[in-house]
């Protein structure tokens, strides 16, 4: 174990433990944007800079990544600290203006709206290329989105823009997304995410379209059911209770 | 099994059909009685038959088998399966995978929901009226109880080791 | 042929030696400039001449030619020994048509072909043998020293060079005194980086891992620089012994060349050269009968300058998109497939055998206390003699560019010198005297980068040249990370606004402010540089940034549209050339009389800026 000091508060954490993650225990709050706890840290948007002081030298690290390997001292809320935030804020806001998340950030921080030659013109685009996004689907093995381009044009996308084959419509990209970037639409049965329309399965009991056959079949159990009809989930817990009803009428006669 | 001192234990035979397991749930963990955000379900079926349905906490849960950013785990020490909400991605494979339908995503909080015993005082258990839901000493006759209800339920299914 | 032991090594090196024949010797350039000005031309013309009268000649090369003779100015280039031992002769400019002459003059009777060899400016005589040439006399090779004086293609050249013996004496000493030697040695990586190698790889040797690597970076993608390229071409068997003496000091059995597909002679002559290693047992399993297995693979780049970035690197090898990743863990700890990496560029590995065979006390006699060796460095843009050239560290920038560079082209002013590729920085003639070093350069706002060098005069515009490199970047950045992405576009804005003439009052400072948060906040080594050229043609030439935001103009007569241009009548002698390229007809006059240019049909191209040889056109402002 280190101990280690945040904003004067010390704490003992394991070798390795991120900067973040100790101030987080501590109950310091750092803001992320790219960062995302179930996910493989990447460290690209750079909003939670930190400055850690390691044997006398001072510098800005990134907290959702920076490993304790010593007893650092660590500074959450320092002038360089805001000054690298605000900075960060303001190339984002630029690009994406409408977006409430950032509009947040930036009343937090301080942080001018840019003039308007930074601003993007144009379409809405509410991405801030944080790749959670890329992430959560390679992390499902499916890996249908990646970054296309680069520099200023690089922007999340299916491969040669055209709807996955791999993509099974669970929507995690969008659950991740901390813009509210991606967007899925359902109606009448079908959803529809990254151009792709998926036909949603209804339930065999209720009628309800309630998940697509992709992620069916992606969840499918290792056992034999010997219920083969599709059911939701509301209706599979109608079922078993009622699997217990009859076993129970069944021996104790209570029907 | 053998680290858990206490058992959550349902009686269908018991249950009265009241649904206050339900509100003391949805109270406890959102705020507001709110049976819709309960992690605990009463069905009722007809003549007064009723199973309140919440998670097994199978010793082999399909899903933290399903869960690939370990938002889902089985805890060793309580037997409890848990959730890190923060690493949950909202992929909806834990939702798909449960045979018992017995957890559920909150698609407005991008929560997963499902019973945590209330961190060891669950409050179904506290105000059932019926003593249908208990929460009892995990000695050798509870344990037998839960097993046969659990057997029950797998008997919907087949190789399931709940 | 096989070695099995380091003396069959030995014995055959020997040999090489004993049986070097005392025939004429011709070396036709063929690196990249010579081989752009036709040099395969003169050597295909030299083989059929021998072929044709049956002379005994053994002319360099089978296929291709030797690698870079460094005087690409005054390429092509050929040098020609006639006898072993002899003095050498250096042919600059030499065109096909002077191949008969050549043969029978020089090769057939010693004579010496006045016309092609090099005349001295200054002393107006000609100069015959390359070391009596001011280019190469000032320069120290050690790095370059095999370019240009064996076939990249022939084992047998490598060896009887020396080749391989650093790699016997290394298996000789145990990798603890190899590592030792060349921390004592005191390189640094001239990838840029500056990092001490000796440093980097005990730190990878002290790892215990099933696998380690070592990888060379030859993804060379500075504009303007071509030393790395011109050492694969031309000697690609030094590297291949530096990089086996790591892999064994380091305790690694694969290595791994990334070089870019941008030099197919580099990735041919390679892997060829790793073919006939193989062959000889120079690489594979058990080297000269050590126990030592060691391998060597090419990785090709797709051109993207990033993956010059060490992490981006080893991402684009592990076969995915070349972004850097976030460094707080070492390569040498965790670096390629999670394995422990050493990775050096191409001059490191190159310097590595030599550091082995002659010591580090050797090398540490050459170079500044800090930064030892020497450095090549390619010496581009408005200097007379542009080329390849290897210095010792600590050579001062005047040497490098009016003694060994001959001076500014057409003698116009010394403006500015960039070093250190597109982040790097441009200094001043007042810094002229600085001794390059790792050190020095970075105290003077710049870097050592690998080793790019652009002169330029008077007649350039350091807002300009910041918005060049800043264009070359927002086009180059990975986009990974939201500095580097959405700051260098912003600057781009700014700049771009700066040199059209539509800045906004405290533009400037703006721009300042965010190149220094791109420098404080960006993830990768690039993006944390890429402020670099706006910083440091900042810091030095202030008063071009406040004349192009206050008052649109442009002093240096290169943003369009921000400056005016007038005839100077005292010194026009009136000969009509910038009549002649005026593509609007607004400059006129008679003949041997001072002309005029008129300002309102004057596009301000500055065609007749570059054109008047007397500098009798003058930038003004546009209200003058």
């Amino acid at each position: 174990m280190i101990e280690v000091t945040i904003d004067g508060k010390k704490i003992e954490v394991e070798k390795g433990t991120t900067a973040l993650e100790a101030a987080e225990a501590l109950g310091i709050e750092i803001p992320t944007l790219c960062y995302h706890p179930g996910l493989p840290a990447d460290g690209n948007c750079r909003l939670c800079q930190v400055e850690v002081i390691d044997r006398g030298r001072k510098s800005l690290a990134i907290s959702c990544m920076y490993p304790i390997r010593g007893p650092v001292e660590i500074f959450t809320d320092t002038e360089d600290v805001r000054r690298a935030r605000k900075f960060v804020i303001q190339l984002l806001i630029a690009r994406s203006p409408q977006s409430p998340v950032l509009q947040k950030l930036a009343e937090e921080y301080g942080v001018d709206v840019p003039d308007e030659r930074f601003v993007q013109k144009g379409e809405v685009d509410l991405c801030i290329r944080c790749g959670r996004c890329v992430r959560a689907c390679a992390e499902l093995g499916n890996e249908c989105i990646d970054f296309v381009s680069r520099g200023w044009e690089k922007e999340v996308n299916t491969p040669f823009n055209e709807p996955s084959k791999t993509c099974i419509g669970c929507g995690s990209c969008a659950e991740v997304c901390p813009t509210g970037a991606i967007v899925v639409t359902e109606k009448d049965g079908t959803r529809t995410i990254w151009d792709r329309t998926f036909r949603l399965v209804a339930c065999d009991a209720c009628g309800t379209p309630f998940a697509t056959e992709e992620q069916l079949e992606a969840a499918k159990p290792e056992f034999e059911q010997t219920d083969t009809r599709v059911l939701c989930p509301r209706c599979r817990k109608i079922a078993e209770a009622r699997t217990i009803v009859l076993l129970d009428g069944a021996q104790g006669g209570h029907v | 099994m053998e680290k858990i001192e206490s058992l959550l234990l349902i009686t269908p035979e018991r249950c009265i059909g009241c649904g206050t397991c339900e509100l003391a749930c949805s109270i406890g963990h959102v705020g507001e009685f709110k049976p819709t955000a309960s992690n605990i379900s009463v069905l009722r079926f007809e003549a007064g038959v009723n199973v309140p349905m919440t998670c097994l906490q199978c010793d082999k849960p399909a899903c933290v088998a399903a869960c690939k950013t370990s938002a889902l785990h089985k805890d060793a020490e309580t037997g409890l399966v848990g959730i890190d909400g923060a690493r949950c991605i909202g992929c909806r494979m834990c939702v798909m995978a449960c045979p018992f339908g017995n957890i559920s995503y909150n698609a407005a909080a991008k929560q997963t929901m499902k019973c945590d015993q209330c961190g060891g005082a669950p409050m179904c258990a506290e105000f059932c009226p019926a003593k249908a839901i208990e929460y009892l000493p995990a000695d050798t006759a509870n344990v037998q109880r839960k097993k046969a209800f659990a057997a029950k339920l797998a008997a919907g299914l087949s190789e399931v080791n709940v | 042929m096989h070695f099995a032991t380091i003396k069959d090594l030995d014995d055959y090196r020997a040999g090489l030696v004993a049986g070097e024949s005392d025939i004429p010797r011709i070396w036709v350039c063929a690196g990249p400039g010579c081989l752009a000005n036709g040099s395969m031309n003169i050597y295909n013309a030299i083989l059929a001449y021998v072929d044709e009268k049956g002379l005994k000649v053994d002319v360099d090369l089978k296929a291709e030619a030797t690698g870079c003779q460094g005087f690409c100015e005054r390429g092509p280039l050929v040098i020609l020994r006639l006898k072993k031992g002899g003095d050498e002769v250096l042919y600059q400019h030499v065109r096909e048509k002077d191949v008969p002459e050549i043969m029978e003059r020089t090769v057939l009777t010693g004579e010496l072909v006045q016309r092609l060899l090099y005349r001295d400016p200054a002393k107006k005589q000609t100069i015959s043998s390359p070391d009596g040439i001011p280019f190469y006399s000032r320069q120290r090779h050690v790095v370059l020293k095999n370019l240009g004086r064996i076939n990249p293609l022939s084992l047998d050249d490598a060896i009887l060079a020396g080749g391989y013996a650093g790699l016997a004496k290394a298996l000789a000493m145990g990798p603890e005194g190899v590592v030792k030697v060349v921390k004592d040695s005191g390189l640094r990586g001239r990838g840029g980086g500056g990092f001490p190698t000796g440093v980097k790889w005990e730190s990878a040797a002290v790892v215990e891992a099933p696998q380690k690597f070592v990888v060379v970076n030859g993804d060379e993608g500075d504009p303007g620089a071509f030393m790395d390229r011109a050492v694969m071409e031309g000697d690609p068997h030094t590297m291949l012994e530096g990089l086996a003496i790591g892999g064994y000091a380091v305790g690694a059995t694969r290595g791994i060349i990334y070089v870019r597909n941008e030099y197919p002679l580099a990735v041919e002559h390679l892997r060829l050269a790793i073919e006939e290693a193989r062959e000889v047992g120079l690489l594979g399993k058990n080297i000269l009968g050590s126990g030592f297995d060691f391998d060597i693979e090419i990785f090709r780049g797709g051109g993207a300058f990033v993956c010059g970035e060490s992490t981006a690197l080893m991402t684009s090898i592990e076969g995915r998109a070349g972004v850097p990743r976030v460094k707080y863990i070492r390569s040498t700890e965790k670096g390629l497939w999670d394995a422990p990496a050493v990775l050096n560029n191409v001059e490191t590995w190159a310097n590595i055998p030599q550091i082995v065979l002659k010591g580090a006390d050797w090398f540490k006699s050459m170079g500044t206390p800090k930064s030892t060796g020497t450095k090549v460095f390619s010496l581009v843009g408005k200097v007379k003699n542009s080329g390849l050239v290897e210095v010792p560290m600590g050579t001062t920038l005047r040497t490098m560019i009016f003694d060994i560079g001959g001076g500014v082209t057409n003698d116009r002013e010394f403006k500015a010198v960039q070093t250190g590729g597109p982040s790097g920085g441009c200094l001043p003639a007042s810094e002229l005297d600085r001794p390059v070093d790792f050190d020095q350069l970075k105290a003077a706002g710049s870097m050592m980068g690998s080793g790019g060098m652009i002169v330029m005069d008077d007649h350039t515009c350091m807002v300009n040249v910041a918005q060049y490199f800043v264009d070359f970047l927002v086009e180059e950045s990975c986009g990974k990370c939201t500095p580097c992405r959405e700051g260098l576009k912003a600057m781009q804005t700014l700049l771009h606004g700066l040199t059209s003439g539509k800045a906004r009052a405290r533009d400037t400072a703006l721009l300042k402010g965010i190149a220094e948060n791109v420098r404080d906040t960006a993830l990768c080594g690039l993006g944390k540089t890429a402020a670099n050229p706006v910083l440091s043609t900042m810091h030095w030439f202030p008063e071009e940034y406040e004349e192009h935001e206050k008052e649109g103009f442009c002093r240096a007569g290169v943003c369009s549209g921000l400056y005016a241009l007038e005839v100077d009548p005292e010194v026009c002698t009136g000969c009509t050339l910038c009549e002649k390229v005026c593509p609007v007809g607004a400059a006129s006059g008679e003949k041997k009389r001072p002309h005029l240019i008129d300002k309102k049909t004057c596009i301000t191209c500055g065609s007749c800026l570059d054109a008047c040889r007397f500098r009798a056109i003058k930038v003004v402002r546009r209200s003058e």
